[in-house]
């Protein structure tokens, strides 16, 4: 682009609003952003100014339930003129490409372009577009219904509405568009000949304000907006429900509470104009448990409870939108419906908790026989019978994997047995029915209601993993497998029976134990066919498939993991997942080489390069290596570097000595072992014309070589050596 | 309550049949079938696919059995009613309209915090989904106002709005009252006059005495009944759809008695789930006939 002239700048203001019906609260901010890049961006392009940023004057940004605007001063009012250079095809080019830059153009004939030599790449043609100076006014038009487009090409949520084919988060239903204090003329199109006009009059509050407001500017937009009950600044909005609810709060609100703070945000996006009161629930439901309550009141009510207050007093905010009501009698019959409301729902809450009180846990246990799982794979019940029988299994797994006796002495099956019933049951309880999503805590509350004296039980700690936590780690694998074995696997699209969430939840819950997954697996599958007899997918060849998938899958879960919770680098993941130990499915295992590898290789431990060295000489036998097993022969030796390496290593590596080593330590001495390495290479001829000696420093190397491939595939890891080498490598053949 | 004479319950649904009724709306009376919502009735769920414009309005009695509590709780009952609305094309003032209604029935609405929360509505089981809002009245919600944008699997071309009114709770607010069964039905007898004795006796059939086989079993029957008329339905006669779609229905109930006995757990009911929104699915395509084909040719 190329300016030709510069005038003496004129600048005006320019406010855009589009209001509609009730948009979701998430959306309004989101909204308002991409109107403000979006109209930043389009005005630049139609102004033909070079810069995209700090263009223009302060930029404003207002969203309410109803409206996302943007003001932007100092916008000038007039284009510059100036001159777009379209570059075309080669001349030579097929005529179809030069056809297309001809039409794109409007343009008849190539005598039309200019043909621009360029020795290199070969002459090609060219086409000056001339943009004369125009109003902005005039070009405003194009501006606005560019910018409503990309919006809506990108809203997450849109809608039709009547006979239109616009779509838009929710009926849009005017657009105000004011610059240099008048209306911008100008329309868009809904589709079905159906047409917005755009207008420099918009609403105030929806019951507050009857009239139309008539806007000119920037001010004069946010002082008749505040005259007509709508404060159109955001943060204003939610400081005021702020200062009402937390003002006084003693703690750092947002980190303390972040679902409360949550909830004023959302507050502050569902009114305009917001006004807090101060509303009462009965003393009757003060012995319901707090997180009961709580869900009450926010999940459906977006109320929230003073964070200050002792729990038992049954005071609540109340966030209403109702600036204008002047009488108290009014006001109060609002705060009166709101605690009706509450009432009512608290109330329900109430009865279904009070009959889960009632109810003895064993027929909770026994409505399980009921509760059908899955139509392939029976009921809850069932089910509680497969992970009943799988723990016994994972005892046994554990015990064999960790240094802990209290797992030999402390073991008593009707214990763990006894944790599978209490971990389901909440599912046959009312309260669970009314709020799926206090399953866990429901269950644990009533427990602890109903055995009060014998609580601990539930907690019984049996040396590394308590027993509820061993029956949960048993019941997620069980859910895991016996859906993935009867189909139910997660695509790209979805996942109906949030398998990623219970690889998770089991992602989690092994972090800190180690079980190899894959025999556990195994297990399960085994017997999942002792209830199936008829069903095929759990024999044979099919269920080696299954176990393949399974494992593949929960490892990719793990990469995923690992990935959100360590900022690991990504080449020291792949290098410990893709290796052949991984396939044992040990997570605790998966996770901590990984966090030591990278570690090491943080620390400068040279393992990559060293590795390389190896790699470089060694992988064309990767084929067969059986050749290079049986340990070197010193007397072959002849340079000093390889007794020197040999001296080094040969007790280090050596069965004996390395099986009692740790995985950071066996990493450290690898790694320590550079001094001796690099002279090696430096001096000795690996590929010597004496076949016997060829072979015996090959088996010095792989000696050295299969303690790395023991450990993780360091191919995965990213040698910056070895990258150079590449490189240069390429320029080369470049 | 500043809110003048409180109407009956009987009251109250003349007036909305008195105010849709002025607004080119047909009053309809209810599906003669156990359904889960107003939106199941035909009038609604068939009605609103296709391009022919449609207005109408009526009461349809609800059964959710699994919310019913034997008449205990005090605003639960797995029997009650709506008032469905349904406006096709989506006229450009829905939300005035709306309002007016409540004005009608007498809500003063600058009285009184009137909110229009977000709430997309979705029927998983009839494929159905819309864009709209739960409207607060007081932190109560009175109603749901949806755009359909989708029924059976088929966009909704044009767009209706669909209103429905929670009576029951419309009711309490307006008359003050704590319970559904204190609501005057009319001048003489209240809401638990007519309809107490059967909640408790319902409560007893929907959680205990239900024969979880005999439901399993017709669960499968109405399946095949309603594959079968849907495959036999002649080109081009839309209202083969209707028994059909009977049948889909009776699907969807035994499937809510089901649940209520706590026969389907969390994990099972995906699987059933789409097996009535493949009925409804199968119906919907009857119902367009024709129009499909065309909308089907337009995709592509």
């Amino acid at each position: 682009m190329t300016v030709v002239k510069e005038e003496k700048k004129e600048t005006a203001e320019l406010l855009i609003e589009l209001y509609s019906e009730e948009i979701p609260w998430n959306l309004q901010e989101p909204m308002t952003r991409k109107l403000e890049k979006f109209l930043q961006e389009e005005l630049v392009k139609a102004l033909g100014l070079q810069n995209t940023e700090n263009t223009f004057g302060e930029r404003r940004v207002y969203w309410t339930p109803r409206r996302v605007a943007v003001g932007i001063a100092d916008v000038p009012v007039r284009s510059e003129a100036w001159e777009e250079e379209r570059r075309g095809p080669r001349v030579n080019s097929p005529q179809v490409a030069i056809d297309g830059f001809l039409r794109a153009n409007g343009l008849k004939t190539t005598k039309e372009c200019r043909r621009v030599a360029d020795a290199k790449k070969g002459d090609y043609w060219a086409f000056t577009v001339r943009h004369i100076a125009l109003s902005l006014s005039e070009l405003l038009e194009e501006v606005v219904v560019r910018v409503i487009g990309r919006m809506a090409k990108e809203l997450p949520v849109r809608m039709r509405f009547g006979k239109q084919n616009f779509r838009w988060v929710r009926p849009l239903r005017h657009i105000t568009a004011v610059f240099a204090g008048k209306g911008v003329k100008g329309a868009l199109e809904l589709g079905n000949k159906e047409n917005l006009s755009f207008t420099r009059k918009t609403r105030g509050h929806p019951f507050a304000s009857s009239g139309t407001i008539v806007v000119t500017g920037i001010q004069d937009y946010e002082d008749k907006l505040r005259k007509n009950y709508v404060e159109p600044i955001y943060q204003k909005r939610f400081d005021e429900i702020f200062e009402n609810v937390a003002g006084n709060s003693v703690y750092d609100y947002k980190a303390e509470f972040p679902r409360k703070y949550r909830l004023l945000q959302e507050n502050a996006c569902l009114t305009e104009y917001p006004i807090v009161f101060k509303g009462h629930f009965d003393e009757e439901f003060n012995d319901l448990p707090s997180f009961l309550i709580n869900t009450v009141l926010s999940e459906h009510q977006k109320m929230i409870r003073d964070s200050n207050v002792k729990s038992g007093d049954g005071e609540f905010f109340i966030i209403t939108n109702i600036p204008y009501i002047k009488q108290k009698q009014e006001k109060n019959n609002i705060i009166k419906g709101f605690e009706r409301v509450v009432r009512a729902r608290l109330a329900d809450a109430k009865f279904m908790w009070e009959r889960d009180k009632k109810t003895p846990i064993e027929e909770f246990i026994n409505k399980l026989q009921n509760i059908i799982f899955h139509p392939k794979l029976k009921t809850i019940a069932d089910k509680n019978q497969r992970t009943k029988r799988l723990i016994p299994v994972i005892v046994e797994t554990l015990k064999n994997n960790n240094d802990d006796p209290a797992l030999d002495s402390e073991y008593d099956p009707a214990l763990f047995e006894r944790q599978v019933d209490e971990l389901n049951f909440g599912l046959a309880t009312e309260t669970v029915r009314e709020f799926p999503s206090l399953q866990k805590s429901i269950s644990r509350e009533l427990i602890d209601n109903k055995f009060k004296s014998s609580a601990s039980i539930s907690r019984a700690i049996v040396g590394i993993a308590n027993a509820a936590d061993i029956a949960d780690i048993a019941d997620n694998i069980d859910t895991l497998v016996s859906l993935w074995s009867v189909g139910e696997k997660p695509t790209g699209s979805g996942d109906p029976f949030a398998l990623r969430r219970y690889a998770l939840g089991t992602i989690f819950a092994l972090k800190n134990i180690s079980l190899p997954l894959k025999g556990v697996f195994e297990s399960t599958l085994e017997i999942l066919s002792t209830q199936h007899v008829d069903d095929s997918p759990f024999y044979g060849e099919s269920r080696e498939l299954l176990l393949k998938e399974i494992v593949s899958f929960i490892l990719e879960r793990l990469r995923v993991f690992i990935k959100d919770h360590e900022q690991l680098p990504h080449d020291c993941i792949e290098a410990v997942l893709t290796h052949d130990n991984a396939q044992e499915c040990n997570i605790h295992q998966i996770y901590y080489h990984t966090i030591k590898l990278a570690k090491e290789i943080d620390n400068n431990n040279p393992l990559a390069e060293i590795f390389y060295r190896l790699h470089a000489i060694l992988r064309p036998y990767s084929d067969d290596f059986s050749s290079f097993t049986s340990p070197p022969s010193p007397d072959l030796f002849s340079a000093t570097e390889e007794r020197n390496l040999h001296a080094r290593t040969h007790q280090l590596l050596a069965e004996s000595a390395w099986q009692n080593l740790t995985f950071t330590q066996k990493l450290q001495t690898l790694g320590s072992l550079k001094d001796a390495v690099d002279p090696f290479f430096d001096h000795v001829l690996v590929i010597d014309k004496h076949e016997n000696i060829r072979q015996n420093r090959l088996r010095l190397l792989y000696s050295i070589y299969r303690r790395f491939l023991e450990l993780a595939d360091f191919t995965k890891i990213h040698h910056k050596d070895k990258q150079q080498k590449d490189k240069q490598q390429k320029n080369k053949q470049q | 309550m500043a809110t003048p004479s409180p109407s009956s319950f009987q009251r109250m649904i003349l007036t909305l049949h008195d105010y849709w009724s002025e607004r080119g709306c047909v009053i309809l009376q209810p599906y003669d079938m156990e359904v889960g919502a107003g939106t199941f009735h035909w009038a609604t769920a068939l009605k609103s696919l296709g391009s022919e414009p449609w207005r109408a309005a009526y009461v349809q009695p609800c059964r959710r059995p699994a919310d019913g509590r034997y008449g205990e709780n005090p605003n639960r009952l797995q029997h009650y009613f709506q008032y469905q609305v349904l406006l096709k094309p989506s006229p450009e003032k829905s939300q005035e309209l709306y309002l007016d209604s409540l004005r009608a029935i007498g809500i003063k609405v600058e009285s009184h915090d009137i909110r229009f929360v977000e709430d997309d509505w979705e029927s998983p089981t009839l494929g159905a989904k819309g864009l709209g809002w739960e409207v607060w009245c007081d932190g109560m919600e009175v109603s749901q106002f949806t755009y359909f944008q989708q029924v059976g699997g088929f966009a909704c071309e044009p767009v209706s709005t669909e209103l429905t009114y929670g009576l029951e709770r419309l009711a309490m607010y307006l008359q003050g009252k704590e319970r559904i069964f204190d609501l005057q039905y009319n001048d003489a007898m209240t809401y638990g006059d007519v309809y107490e004795g059967m909640e408790k006796s319902y409560g007893r059939f929907n959680f205990e005495q239900a024969d979880v086989k005999v439901l399993e079993e017709q669960f499968d029957e109405c399946e095949r009944q309603c594959i079968a008329l849907c495959d036999a339905a002649r080109e081009g006669n839309k209202y083969d759809a209707m028994p059909a779609y009977d049948y889909c229905l009776k699907a969807s109930h035994t499937f809510n008695l089901m649940d209520a006995r706590g026969a389907v757990q969390q994990n099972a009911r995906p699987s059933y789930i789409l097996r009535v929104r493949q009925m409804a699915h199968a119906c919907c395509a009857v119902w367009l006939g024709e129009e499909r084909r065309e909308m089907k040719e337009e995709e592509s």
